[in-house]
């Protein structure tokens, strides 16, 4: 299309002048210096020929007698360059100049000179200074939604009446609303962008914000097209998974990010790794008297690292995360019941068809039938106090806690007479040994149940727990008869009761949660919202949800790649997975105890949340020391890689591609860590500087095992520690 | 909105304010901008220094130091199973968990006792050294663990309105008074990690664990370090040291959060191994802490760094201890973490004044809020407003602060201790800055007023120090 622009260009509106100086306007030979003409590039439609005040606009000047080394002075400043092109034609440029109209004199080097009086004028030309958008997600802000549709402010000077704009070459529709201000509306992108913006009044003066509106995708759930970059796809694995190898990241390209998402969010589950992992129990398999948290650490430490249902593991540390409860100061005998509770969370990704080896059930994504299990895990009865809560002495803890931080976000939708009344519905589970077991567990007494009416989120009746189904007893394979539902709770029970009477609150808040974790920090109500809309619209299957968020571009967003702080339990996992190694080579125990002890210097590990709010994100994860921690980790682990054939040799590059910057760009590409120019001249430098024995630098030598086994140690804990492998 | 919402929020202020600074600094920590004027020549006021002890989970203030007076008949009446006071009428025996029965409760004044496990904090009462504030709090109390313990944080109780600047309450006073960038210290967290505490625009709290490490292995600090190589590869191992940290000091701060946050924490670790490796080098282990307990090893942690507090200009390390939620059959476990505050705090106490650091130490132990006047079902008690905050120290004005009338533990509902009306009032209170403030004041001799730009009431009448 021909802009108005360009059409601008192709005029050239020529201006006859007046006569002047000691010339005659004549037929004869051009004896006697004259100037005709100007005219000037792109402009057209004043009364007399113009250009902005800025100067540097092109000037074609017509007349007679022009010799080389001519001067041509508006007012009384000289035109920065004179190109002669004929003894008729000069080119010119204008020189800066306030606004005005004035003189234009041409002075020869054969001393002849002629001035034309009110030959030219300045005019001030636009200046756009800032464009922030008026509404929409990026408010107040110079970013548009690549969606389009906001209305966006442009404020700057001498604006005319008439003025256009231009986003990124193309015109928009704008509203002028005075000399200092003009409006648009965004027609958005199909990229993620920094575009110019123009405003051109209508003489053909314009101003150019040089990428002064930045276009994100962080707020579009729609669909990502086209095949997954090397970038997105490690990214996606590691959001979904911790972490891949080189060989599932190319498996990952070929797929398609459709099949990719899929295959991760439906699979079928793996008994194998859970049989391994089981056996870290020993003799005293869950249920146990006396299991200690950290066999429990171990035992996920394991599945976290080689489930290859990538998803089950870090969907289920996700809820670990968000119901977050602590084996640390649980009474031993009682601590097994933290397995099932973790099992739980293994159990909501896997399909309702599937099952555990342990032969409990999936849940298929259900997340009302999930929050309805949790209320009656064990675990959460003793940690949260459930289990002393009895009819005439509720205990407040698991209601509030429930609704703040599991299911609503405090003070949305409920008050503190509301946590008392939903605390009589909790009611009625206690402690008890089974008969010749030396462990705990829970049985469910009617008689302990406040079954009386309950006033809650304004509806009245006898609500209970959702359900109290007899509970699996994993010791004797047996139900319990004596957990049979309740017939005293007519009304149902109060997480049924929350979704249904708070359904926009819950929605938003498990989603917002998800958004948080699985594509950024602070994620925009846009995007909350709209998953949430679904949430509810799916009844409470959070599978359509997920996948929507995985697909969208908002996840491949440069707000979500690499935008986060690895967590503790991200950056541990995460790099051992990606580099495809363990902290033993062969004793699988020995390996996730000691990436126990990284985690807990580290700061954070399985089983051990620092409250019932879970563990900080984003950059509440920097300290100090547990930075130096983290490097500590790399260089335990890269201590590992001790043989050539065995862990040095997968890792590399094909032979013939192992020079030293080729080394460090495939270690990079290997971890996935963005380093600077700068950073990979010093660490190219780095591996070129190889020492010998008595410290001398010799070659690096490609075909050198010890050379190889050394610098890829080295490479990988340089490049791990460096800033851009702390994100997430 | 969930607690970690709000608290990411602050990343994209933190993303404007130091990536702009950054953009045209160059550094993330300016030595000028935010710098006071009078303290111009490094970290500013006196040689002195404040301990915070938080105690997370909300602490029953009510049961560490007993009410007196009007008041003391009614804690009695409204805590049958779980008041320290009185004979249980079912038993006939004071509510003691075994192995402490008939433990008397320790006598403060005005008919006030202290926990009958705390014989160290009793000793420093009785040499003028402790002095207690009850009924300490904030206007509109919350009874969510979260957003209280943000209020206490960022010193702020509308930290999330327009006024909230997304800092925490040391985090502004480290900008004021600990900005010079030679003296890095100012504020050191022990054990409880990077809390909103210390979120300031120019400066950064050093975080450190604190391990138990003995004397012959370097003590507590001595995990502040960056690990060696196989001695085959020590060689290379210097090599990369000096090569990443040459890359990081040519390259300039990434502009964009969270990348500047890693950066600069990363330079920060890097710059601070040697220094505070030298600073406390040759520690001598009291060994009189219990490595049993959390707040023990913490505190140990901060003796290990006082070694080189001349050096280090620190002016207040943050730690404390979880566990405070006690819903249920608190008895037992609040008579064990009482014990644990008792040691911990003795052992610092009889540390620092062998060190002749005593006289420049005060200790301030706080929680997000106290517990109901009255015994849930569960032998516990659930949230409730107010609490009881206690400061000690060498220059210690000792006292206490704050009587309750009898119809604050009477009432059936729960009481507000609101700053707001005066403290001799009943649902009266003090208002948690004010501690704060006086601290900041008389103490260290700083400051105090914009390190808490929210208007409060100050009574002006505690008079902490000496």
């Amino acid at each position: 299309m021909v802009t108005r622009s360009a059409l601008l260009v192709s005029l050239i509106v020529a201006m006859a002048l007046g006569c002047g100086g000691g010339g005659g306007e004549g037929s004869g030979p051009p004896q006697a210096l004259t100037l005709e003409s100007l005219t000037v590039s792109g402009l057209s439609g004043g009364a007399i020929p113009f250009a902005g005040t800025g100067g540097g606009a092109l000037v074609t000047v017509r007349g007679k007698a022009f010799l080389p080394g001519i001067r041509v002075v508006f007012d009384n400043t000289d035109a920065p360059t004179v190109n002669h092109i004929s003894d008729t034609e000069l080119r010119v440029r204008t020189p800066a100049h306030p606004q005005g109209v004035v003189p234009v004199s041409l002075f020869s080097p054969s001393g002849e000179s002629t001035t034309v009086p009110n030959a030219f004028e300045f005019i001030s030309p636009p200046l756009v200074i800032t464009v922030l958008a008026n509404d929409g997600p990026t408010q107040g802000e110079p970013r548009a939604a690549i969606a389009g549709g906001a209305t966006f402010t442009i404020t700057g000077s001498n604006f005319k009446f008439g003025a256009e704009v231009y986003v990124n070459g193309s015109p928009v529709t704008e509203a002028y609303l005075g000399p200092t201000t003009m409006s648009f509306v965004d027609k958005g992108n199909t990229t993620e962008a920094s575009v110019d913006v123009r405003v051109l009044n209508p003489e053909g003066l314009d101003s150019t914000l040089v990428a002064g509106l930045a276009y994100t995708a962080e707020f579009s759930l729609a669909s990502q097209t086209g095949s997954l970059t090397i970038r997105q796809a490690t990214h996606l694995l590691r959001r979904m998974g911790f972490g891949a190898t080189q060989v599932e990241i190319n498996a990952a390209i070929g797929a398609g990010t459709a099949a990719t998402i899929s295959a991760l969010l439906s699979y079928t589950n793996d008994d194998t790794v859970e049989q391994e992992a089981l056996t870290f129990y020993g003799a005293n398999q869950p249920p146990a008297a006396s299991i200690g948290n950290a066999t429990g650490q171990y035992w996920w430490i394991h599945l976290l690292r080689h489930n290859s249902n990538a998803f089950q593991e870090r969907l289920a540390f996700f809820l670990h995360d968000h119901f977050a409860t602590s084996g640390r100061d649980m009474s031993s005998a009682v601590r097994w019941a933290l397995y099932n509770q973790i099992n739980l969370f293994r159990r909501f990704s896997l399909a309702t068809d599937q099952t555990l080896g342990n032969g409990d059930p999936g849940l298929g994504y259900d997340w009302k039938q999930f929050c309805i299990e949790i209320a009656k895990d064990r675990s959460m009865l003793d940690w949260l106090d459930g289990r002393l809560s009895r009819v005439g002495r509720p205990n407040e803890n698991f209601a509030r806690e429930l609704w703040e931080l599991f299911m609503l976000g405090e003070g949305e939708g409920y008050d503190e007479a509301d946590i008392q009344e939903a605390a009589r519905a909790f009611t009625g589970f206690v402690w008890y040994f089974p008969s010749g077991q030396p462990y705990l567990d829970f049985t469910y007494v009617p008689s302990f149940h406040d079954a009386g009416e309950k006033d809650i989120l304004g509806e009245k009746g006898r609500f209970g727990y959702d359900d109290i189904t007899p509970f699996w007893n994993a010791h004797t394979g047996t139900a319990d008869p004596t957990q049979a539902t309740d017939p005293a709770d007519t009304d149902g029970g109060v997480v049924a009761l929350t979704l249904r009477a708070r359904p926009t609150e819950a929605s938003r808040f498990i989603c917002r949660k998800l958004a948080t974790h699985f594509l950024y920090d602070e994620p925009h109500d846009v995007v909350v919202n709209e998953l949430a809309a679904d949430l509810v619209a799916a009844n409470w299957n959070l599978k359509p949800v997920l996948q929507k968020l995985f697909r969208s571009k908002a996840m491949y967003s440069s707000a979500a790649i690499k935008g986060k702080v690895k967590s503790p339990v991200e950056y541990v996992i995460g790099f051992l997975k990606s580099a495809d190694t363990n902290l033993h080579p062969t004793n699988d125990f020995l390996a996730a105890a000691r990436a126990q002890q990284r985690m807990t210097a580290i700061g954070q590990v399985p089983l051990d949340p620092p409250d019932v709010n879970g563990w900080p994100v984003g950059t509440a994860w920097l300290g100090t020391q547990t930075m130096l921690e983290r490097i500590n980790f790399v260089n335990a682990a890269v201590k590992e890689l001790d043989s050539f054939d065995e862990h040095i040799e997968p890792l590399l590059p094909p032979v013939g591609q192992r020079s030293a910057p080729q080394f460090v760009d495939h270690f990079a590409n290997m971890l996935d860590v963005r380093i600077s120019g700068t950073t990979r001249t010093q660490f190219i430098a780095y591996v070129n500087n190889m020492l010998d024995g008595s410290g001398n630098s010799i070659p690096y030598d490609p075909t050198d095992e010890t050379h190889l086994i050394t610098k890829t140690r080295g490479l990988i804990y340089l490049l791990a520690q460096y800033y851009n492998g702390h994100q997430e | 909105m969930c607690r970690k919402c709000k608290k990411t929020r602050k990343l994209n202020r933190r993303l404007l304010l130091k990536g702009a600074a950054a953009g045209a600094a160059g550094v993330a920590i300016s030595p000028i901008i935010g710098r006071s004027p009078l303290f111009a020549g490094g970290v500013g006021g006196n040689n002195k220094f404040l301990i915070v002890i938080n105690m997370l989970g909300g602490n029953d203030g009510l049961n560490m130091v007993i009410p007196g007076g009007d008041a003391r008949g009614a804690y009695e009446t409204r805590r049958p199973n779980i008041q320290l006071s009185a004979l249980n009428p079912d038993t006939g025996e004071l509510n003691r968990p075994t192995g402490s029965e008939g433990l008397p409760l320790l006598g403060l004044e005005n008919g006030y006792d202290l926990h009958y496990s705390m014989t160290g904090l009793r000793q420093m009462w009785l040499n003028g050294e402790l002095h207690v504030v009850n009924k300490v709090g904030y206007p509109q109390a919350n009874l969510s663990h979260f957003t209280s313990q943000d209020i206490y944080s960022s010193g702020m109780r509308e930290y999330g309105g327009p006024n909230g600047d997304g800092r925490g309450w040391l985090g502004r006073f480290s900008d004021l008074y600990c900005s010079n960038p030679a003296e890095p210290m100012g504020v050191v967290s022990v054990g409880l990690g990077r809390r909103r505490d210390f979120e300031g625009d120019l400066t950064e709290a050093l975080i450190t664990n604190a391990s138990n490490a003995t004397e012959e292995n370097g003590g507590p600090l001595s995990t502040f370090r960056v690990d060696g190589e196989d001695f085959a590869y020590r060689r290379d191992h210097d090599l990369r040291i000096q090569t990443i940290a040459q890359a990081l000091d040519i390259e300039s701060t990434p502009p964009t959060e969270p990348a500047t946050s890693i950066y600069t924490t990363e330079k920060s670790a890097a710059g601070l191994v040697e220094r505070v490796k030298a600073g406390v080098d040759g520690w001598d282990d009291p060994e009189t802490y219990n490595l049993g307990t959390s707040l023990g090893r913490y505190l140990r942690g901060v003796s290990q760094l006082l070694q080189g507090i001349n050096d280090f200009r620190t002016k207040v390390f943050y730690t404390g201890m979880g566990g405070f939620d006690t819903h249920s059959i608190q008895l037992n476990r609040h008579e064990s973490l009482m014990t644990q505050l008792d040691d911990a705090v003795s052992a610092f106490r009889a540390d620092l004044v062998a060190r002749n650091l005593w006289d420049r130490c005060a200790v301030v132990v706080i929680s997000e809020f106290g517990r109901r006047n009255f015994e849930n079902g569960s032998e516990g008690t659930d949230h409730g407003h107010g609490n009881c905050f206690m400061v000690v120290g060498g220059n210690v004005n000792g006292g206490l602060s704050g009587l309750y009338q009898e119809s604050e533990i009477a009432d059936v509902n729960q009481v507000v201790y609101d700053p707001t009306k005066a403290p001799n009032e009943a649902g009266g209170g003090y208002d948690f800055r004010e501690i704060y403030a006086d601290i900041i004041g008389s103490h260290l001799n700083l400051n105090p007023a914009n390190v808490f730009p929210e208007t409060y009431n100050n009574t002006g009448s505690l008079n902490l120090f000496v």
